[in-house]
């Protein structure tokens, strides 16, 4: 008995924190599948019905806003951030005394919530007293800026925010990728004659395939996650012109009380991120088992 | 080409020269350019709460205020003094302390626990095991939102804070499982051996070999959880209202339910407020927030 | 082909000065090895000489003329790095030419020079692999490739064998010794590795903290090392040191050793000194371990001694054999054939012919 309970300690010790993400996680996800299954309202019934509540998801209007919303921001918010963490972790590593200081500059934003970075950009972006008076003050009187209030533009405010609070992050993940470089590479490469042009274009930044991977996987994620940003800078609006998935989900659930019409948009938003990170963690765990 | 003309030799040693001038004074350029984007809105928000409303009317975003007022900083932290609609943060901020640090503890100490045994005390499936709890790190929340909302409902944690706390060490425990799973499998375990053969059992290493020299990951750990917990709206805003809410949630509120008149400074102060504790975070251990922030770079 | 000339060189890394002084000559297809143990400023002066580190003081010039301001890339070297640094994502056949490619050189002298040297470096069958696909002796060999298409006048080596096992390190030490005949072209290689070092080079400069320390053929090194420094990294086993006394008795020059019995002395009437010792200063006698011979071997100039084994080792077609010598813990290499046992004195010859003669306390050779 005693020997029994030595030897499968380590299993007991795992087992209660298991078990929380057993119920927690695939329990909870399995209960959200089968409800999108279901005619749910308010209250959660556990009747089958078909393809229901996914064929109406399909055919809302207000879901196929918030789809393309998504699309445009993800595209923008990872080409947009990539291309500035590149830059500026390049620039960072050309042996700059302030470094440590630019660096953290760069970063901080990343320590603030999306609500606190929402409210922040929901004032700077104001369409009367905001960007717009202070470029009037500085003698451009035609300028106006009205993205916020602007139906067709009002996402990518998003954008804007999303990428301030965010591309620092990017740049930390390259520069850690550029120091990893072996610095006799860059010693040959110029030996070899390439200018410092040619050297990040063809050596380094080929080398650097595994980080924009994460980069792009991470912030994709962020992105299919996007909700309190969008709460906070422009609560989905106006008019539901810059709804997100998540927002959709959010509001169908507590708002709206459509439990079934939410969970089939929560089981999508989750066939999603399955759709990315299974390949992802399954590549990645392939290069840590080829890297031992 | 043949090291060999004086002249030649003397234009390239010119060219190479005025180009590392020029480039490096392009180089402050732009980096310098990108410090005032970063900073600009930090900026913004400071000088905002710190002028009146008239002030903000009359000037633009980066005039300085005439004079410091203070008074936009007293409403958001303690309110207007009288009780209808009056929203100010101090309450929310306590709920949120009160929420953060055993969610921290919890998730950070069952985390540790879990990378030891699925490191030093190997068994048949924890890899598996281990993929079971990474996945956790990637879910969208939207996909367990409903369940744990009945869940709470049925245990009477509705709209409490420990309800939030549950939330929290749950759904932080897969993240607290990888950041010490991945730092004991770099420990030798010939350190765990050597310790076994000294007689010492499974809890007895657990406290006094490893966790001693787990202090880096335990920052790292600690600091990821704070922020992510600090930061949270998506939980907050799901399974609280009212009095229990922390600070994003009563931010967010603040924000949204304005008075007749939006008051900006007010916003900017409370903002700020709620962003500093983790802002604090962050300047005084920079270095393990960005560790944290790319060694878990496997999750999201 | 091209000499290379080296000036009161001197590089500081914030306050510490990894560099200090430094001044060498190489004349049109040397080899010179520069030899030192680990941090003391090799691969810093191997890259200030490739214009990949500024330099503090001093010059450095090529053919002559002072290129301390000129980019690499325009100083006709090439390089073989420690880890070879092959471009990872590129094939053998881009890592081999893209030096060739940035210069513009034309794509048939391309296509020709890969094919010729590819060829001799046996890698013509791995040029389309990636490094990662690569043994360390074929990285290693695509690393030489690539210095090699280059047809620089100057090679520079940093331990470009030290990332090889033993086989295929000596192999390798082979084929650059070729190589340096059939080309001719003046190469500088960094080593820590004594026997490298000796067997490439045409000359050796020794390093020891930012200062070469002596200058010179590797035999030059070997028989005649200027300071106990360079005695004791060159060779394997070490050079036995005594610290003993310098006794002048008219003609007749001699080494006492501390902790001498019996009035026991060494006679060094042959001895050629640089600069002869005072009566009574205080010197360290070194011979190495070759120099204790059996009796039987004739010599120029010997002397007998009875010392007794305190530890033997078959090495294979020899013996190396410790002997306690007057406090002092001595080693011999002697032939395997010999009967020794351990505490039991046997009789045997020490060669004075070689022997080198230190001041105590400058260390320096007298
Ligand atoms: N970039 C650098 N910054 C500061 N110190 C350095 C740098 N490169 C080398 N050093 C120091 O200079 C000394 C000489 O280094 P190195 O030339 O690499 O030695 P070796 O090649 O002989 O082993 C060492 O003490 C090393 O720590
Ligand atoms: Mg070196």
């Amino acid at each position: 008995m005693f020997y029994w309970l030595q030897k499968n300690l380590p299993k007991i010790v795992i087992a209660p924190s298991f078990a929380v993400i057993l119920w927690f996680v695939y329990g909870f996800i399995l209960w959200t599948v089968y409800v999108s299954f279901t005619n749910s309202k308010m209250l959660p019934r556990y009747d089958f019905a078909g393809f229901k509540q996914h064929i109406r998801l399909w055919s809302h209007f207000r879901w196929y806003t918030a789809v393309e919303n998504l699309l445009i921001f993800t595209v923008l918010f990872i080409g947009i951030c990539i291309v500035i963490g590149i830059i500026l972790s390049i620039l960072l590593d050309q042996k700059i005394r302030a470094e440590g200081f630019l660096r953290t500059v760069y970063l901080y934003p990343m320590a603030l919530s999306f609500i606190v970075t929402g409210t922040a950009w929901k004032w700077i972006l104001n369409p009367s007293m905001g960007i717009e008076k202070l470029f009037i003050d500085w003698g451009f009187t035609d300028f106006t800026f009205d993205w916020l209030v602007n139906r067709d533009m009002s996402i990518y405010t998003i954008v804007i925010a999303a990428v301030w609070q965010s591309s620092g992050f990017v740049m930390a993940l390259f520069l850690a990728g550029l120091r990893s470089i072996d610095d006799e590479i860059i010693k040959a490469a110029k030996i070899d004659g390439a200018g410092l042009y040619s050297i990040y274009i063809t050596i380094i930044l080929p080398m650097m395939r595994p980080v924009f991977m994460s980069s792009i996987v991470i912030l994709l994620h962020i992105s299919i996650k996007s909700y309190d940003l969008v709460i906070a800078l422009t609560a989905g609006g106006p008019g539901t012109s810059s709804d997100m998935p998540a927002v959709y989900m959010t509001q169908m659930a507590f708002h709206r009380s459509e439990i079934g019409l939410a969970s089939a948009s929560a089981v999508m938003m989750f066939l999603t991120v399955l759709a990315i990170v299974v390949p992802y963690l399954y590549s990645e765990l392939r290069r840590q088992d080829a890297g031992r | 080409m043949q090291v060999a003309d004086p002249k030649q030799l003397e234009a390239l040693e010119r060219s190479a020269s005025r180009k590392r001038t020029l480039y490096r004074w392009l180089l402050f350029l732009v980096l310098g350019l990108f410090a005032i984007y970063y900073l600009a809105p930090l900026y913004v928000m400071i000088v905002t709460s710190l002028k009146s409303m008239d002030e903000i009317r009359e000037g633009n975003l980066m005039t300085l205020p005439g004079e410091i007022m203070l008074d936009a900083w007293k409403t958001a932290w303690s309110g207007r003094g009288y009780a209808a609609g009056d929203v100010f943060l101090r309450p929310f901020f306590w709920n949120s302390l009160k929420m953060v640090v055993p969610a921290v503890a919890i998730s950070t100490f069952f985390g540790a626990l879990n990378g030891y045994a699925l490191t030093k005390w190997r068994f048949k499936g924890d890899n598996i095991l281990f993929l079971l709890f990474l996945f956790g790190c990637f879910i969208p929340y939207q996909a367990i939102l409903l369940p744990m909302a009945r869940t709470l409902g049925i245990l009477g944690l509705s709209n409490s804070i420990s309800g939030l706390v549950l939330v929290h060490t749950v759904y932080g425990l897969s993240f607290t499982t990888m950041f010490f799973r991945n730092y004991y499998i770099s420990i030798p375990d010939e350190m765990i051996k050597a310790a076994r053969i000294d007689g010492a059992g499974f809890f007895k290493i657990f406290f006094k070999v490893l966790l001693p020299i787990s202090a880096p990951i335990i920052v790292v750990t600690v600091i990821w959880q704070f922020t992510g917990i600090w930061n949270d709206f998506l939980f907050g805003s799901s399974f609280s209202f009212g009095e229990a809410a922390p600070i994003q949630v009563a931010l967010n509120n603040m924000v949204l339910t304005s008075t007749s008149v939006k008051e900006y400074n007010v916003d900017m102060a409370a903002a700020f407020i709620a962003g500093i504790p983790t802002l604090l975070v962050y300047v005084l251990a920079g270095k393990y927030f960005i560790r944290g922030l790319t060694a878990g770079s496997v999750k999201g | 082909m091209a000499t290379l000339k080296v000036s009161d060189l001197t590089k500081n890394f914030g306050k510490t000065q990894v560099l200090k002084q430094i001044n060498l000559d190489v004349s049109d297809g040397e080899f010179i090895v520069l030899l030192g143990p680990s941090g003391c400023g090799k691969s810093t002066l191997l890259n200030m000489i490739a214009g990949l580190e500024s330099v503090d003081e001093g010059e450095i010039l090529i053919d002559e003329y002072v290129v301390n301001r000129v980019e690499p890339k325009d100083r006709n070297i090439a390089m073989v790095f420690q880890s070879y640094a092959l471009y990872p994502a590129m094939t053998v056949r881009d890592n081999v030419t893209f030096g060739l490619k940035q210069r513009k050189v034309s794509k048939e002298k391309i296509e020709q020079s890969l094919k010729h040297f590819s060829k001799m470096l046996q890698i013509d069958q791995l040029l389309e692999r990636k490094p990662a696909q690569l043994s360390g002796g074929q990285r290693q060999r695509v690393a030489m490739g690539r210095a090699l298409v280059r047809e620089p006048q100057i090679f520079l080596f940093d331990e470009p064998l030290s990332n090889l096992d033993a086989k295929l390190r000596i192999e390798m030490r082979h084929e650059i010794n070729k190589l340096h005949e059939q080309l001719g072209t003046t190469m500088i290689y960094v080593t820590h590795d004594q026997v490298e070092a000796m067997s490439l080079a045409t000359r050796i400069a020794v390093m020891n903290e930012g200062i070469i320390q002596q200058i010179g053929t590797p035999q030059e090194i070997y028989d005649k090392p200027n300071s106990v420094f360079v005695a004791d990294f060159i060779g394997s086993p070490a050079i036995n040191l005594i610290h003993g006394t310098y006794s002048k008795n008219g003609a007749e020059a001699c080494f006492i050793p501390d902790l001498q019995k019996d009035d026991f002395k060494i006679p060094l009437s042959d001895y050629a000194f640089e600069s002869e010792p005072k009566d009574g200063q205080q010197i360290i006698f070194g011979f190495r371990p070759e120099h204790i011979n059996l009796p039987d071997v004739s010599l120029k100039s010997s002397m007998k001694v009875e010392l007794k084994p305190t530890l033997i080792e078959l090495t294979g077609y020899e013996k190396e054999v410790s002997f306690e010598f007057f406090g002092n813990e001595v080693t011999g290499r002697l032939p395997r054939h010999i009967e020794a046992e351990l505490a039991k004195p046997i009789s045997l010859n020490l060669d004075l012919s070689e022997i080198s003669i230190f001041d105590s306390a400058s260390t320096l050779r007298l």
